[in-house]
């Protein structure tokens, strides 16, 4: 891979807590041709989000110090962060946690188990909408 | 040196060999320990690296006996299924499988199968120990290879141990074994051999591939069948083939009546609002109650008749004799919407003392302060 492919990669933050899960997703979403960032919770991922400014955020709902809601508010509040997609990744699949999540300001959302071809088209669909 | 003394020396070494010996044993045991998760540490490091490429989409996947190949490339070769790095395999593979879903899990479920590990608990099916096998059930479950299917539907029929049975139906129900759903039906005719309300559990899991044979089972002359069978399906949600549901109103046993308007209602079946609706003058005072709950669930119809014979029904149920009757056909009134609080308002003015005046206000009195919740709870947010 050349380095101008390498840069024009899309810029993917990850943030889960449990490190295997994380692993699968970055590995996933890596497979899917973009660069991947990963964080291990929500403050992380703010503060990685922040510095970055990627193409799009992967976050897990149950997180250590920040939980994903709380990550996709602030995102969203800040004129800075306002415009990247919000993705959320998580084992809460009820109507109300759906929900929530889509009035977070959040793009799309799955739900834990996942399937990784599934997780692959949805990001390169919601990076295609960005471009 | 007396007697005494030597008997005390003898005493003292032999709590010094002792002391000795359990320091030693703890020693190597923490040993033993540490070297465990050092093992599994550098199992999951290894198999982390394989995986990213086993799991890539736009790679084709195969397996020779251990080696596992990507595009045709050896890209790790599975550990045999025993000892500490066997356990280490089987767990990473296992945690996996429950994070992922699609057709990539079943290539996790093949180097599990292929490596051998499946057939390693399968054996261990076979232990004499009651608890071996148990664990065996579990981790059969956890590899979600169908391969076992046939292996834990026959413990699930056969094993003395009634903790085994029934951690082989839920191992089952996680595989989503089509094949044991006659089995786990069979169970529950017999309380006394099988944990009922598991064995139901596991049916309730496997969903949609249960329904066809949880439908036939609501016909079943056992009444106590029939009205599990109606449970289940509540819980499962069914969508389709409500007919057997809708017989089950007018079942000679109460209990099945009951449940199949609960059933109907929770499963949001507005085909059978009519059926649910006739229901509603049913003689036992608990089948009407869910009736009530049912129609609530159910909603009001759209069609104008049928709209209006759907408050009628309420609006009865609203001068019922018995207060949770009443108290579900307010609830459902108020619901309705404008029409629904109008007859709750109407039943306030006409009847000033009747039990039917008590519910509407109870059931209003809910709605405002809910309706007044509502809006606070948008201002404060704006």
């Amino acid at each position: 891979m050349s380095m101008e492919e390498q840069e024009n990669r899309p810029r993917v933050v990850i943030a889960d807590d449990d490190p295997d899960i994380r692993r699968l997703v970055e590995m996933t979403v890596t497979n899917a041709g973009c660069d991947v960032t990963v964080a291990s919770d929500g403050e992380e991922a703010l503060a990685r989000v922040r510095d970055s400014v990627p193409d799009l955020v992967i976050l897990d709902v149950l997180m250590p110090r920040m939980d994903g809601w709380e990550v996709a508010r602030a995102l969203k509040s800040d004129p800075a962060t306002r415009e990247v997609p919000v993705m959320f990744l998580t084992s809460r699949g009820q109507e109300h946690d759906v929900l929530e999540g889509f009035d977070s300001g959040a793009v799309d959302y799955m739900v834990k188990p996942f399937s990784p071809r599934e997780l692959q088209v949805r990001v390169r669909s919601v990076l295609a909408k960005r471009q | 040196m007396s007697l005494d003394l030597v008997a005390l020396e003898l005493v003292l070494s032999s709590l010094g060999i002792a002391l000795g010996s359990l320091v030693s044993f703890m020693m190597t045991m923490r040993m033993y320990r540490e070297w465990r998760a050092a093992v599994h540490v550098q199992v999951r490091e290894s198999m982390t690296g394989a995986l990213g490429k086993i799991l890539d989409t736009d790679r084709s996947f195969s397996m020779q006996d251990r080696s596992v190949l990507v595009d045709g490339e050896q890209v790790y070769v599975v550990p045999k299924p025993r000892g500490p790095v066997g356990d280490a395999v089987r767990e990473f593979l296992v945690d996996h499988l429950s994070f992922i879903s699609g057709d990539l899990r079943g290539r996790l479920v093949t180097i599990l199968e292929s490596a051998g590990y499946v057939a390693a608990a399968m054996r261990q099916l076979r232990s004499p120990l009651g608890e071996n096998r148990l664990k065996a059930c579990m981790i059969l479950g956890g590899m979600h290879s169908r391969i076992a299917i046939p292996a834990l539907i026959e413990i699930f029929n056969d094993d003395p141990d009634a903790m085994v049975r029934i951690t082989a139906a839920e191992a089952l129900g996680v595989v989503g074994a089509e094949p044991a759903v006659a089995h786990l039906l069979q169970a529950l005719r017999d309380p006394t051999r099988f944990q009922q309300v598991r064995v139901a559990e596991v049916l309730a899991r496997m969903g949609m591939m249960a329904v066809p044979a949880l439908t036939a089972a609501v016909d079943d002359d056992d009444v106590r069948m029939s009205a599990l069978a109606l449970d289940i399906l509540a819980d499962i949600g069914w969508m389709s083939d409500f007919d057997p549901a809708i017989r089950a109103l007018t079942h000679a046993s109460p209990e099945v009546r009951a449940r199949a308007a609960e059933a109907l209602g929770r499963a949001g079946a507005i085909e059978a609002t009519e059926a649910v609706m006739k229901a509603a003058a049913d003689p036992a005072w608990f089948v009407r109650v869910r009736v009530m709950k049912a129609l609530e669930a159910l909603g009001a119809p759209r069609e104008r008749s049928q709209r209006a014979r759907y408050l009628g029904t309420l609006e009865q149920g609203l001068h019922d004799g018995v207060w949770w009757v009443r108290q579900h056909a307010a609830e459902a009134l108020v619901k309705v919407g404008e029409d629904g609080r109008r007859l709750l308002a109407r039943a306030m003015i006409e009847a000033p003392d009747s039990p039917a005046r008590r519910a509407s206000v109870s059931a209003l009195q809910h709605h405002l302060i809910a309706s007044a919740a509502k809006t606070a709870k948008t201002a404060i947010a704006r």
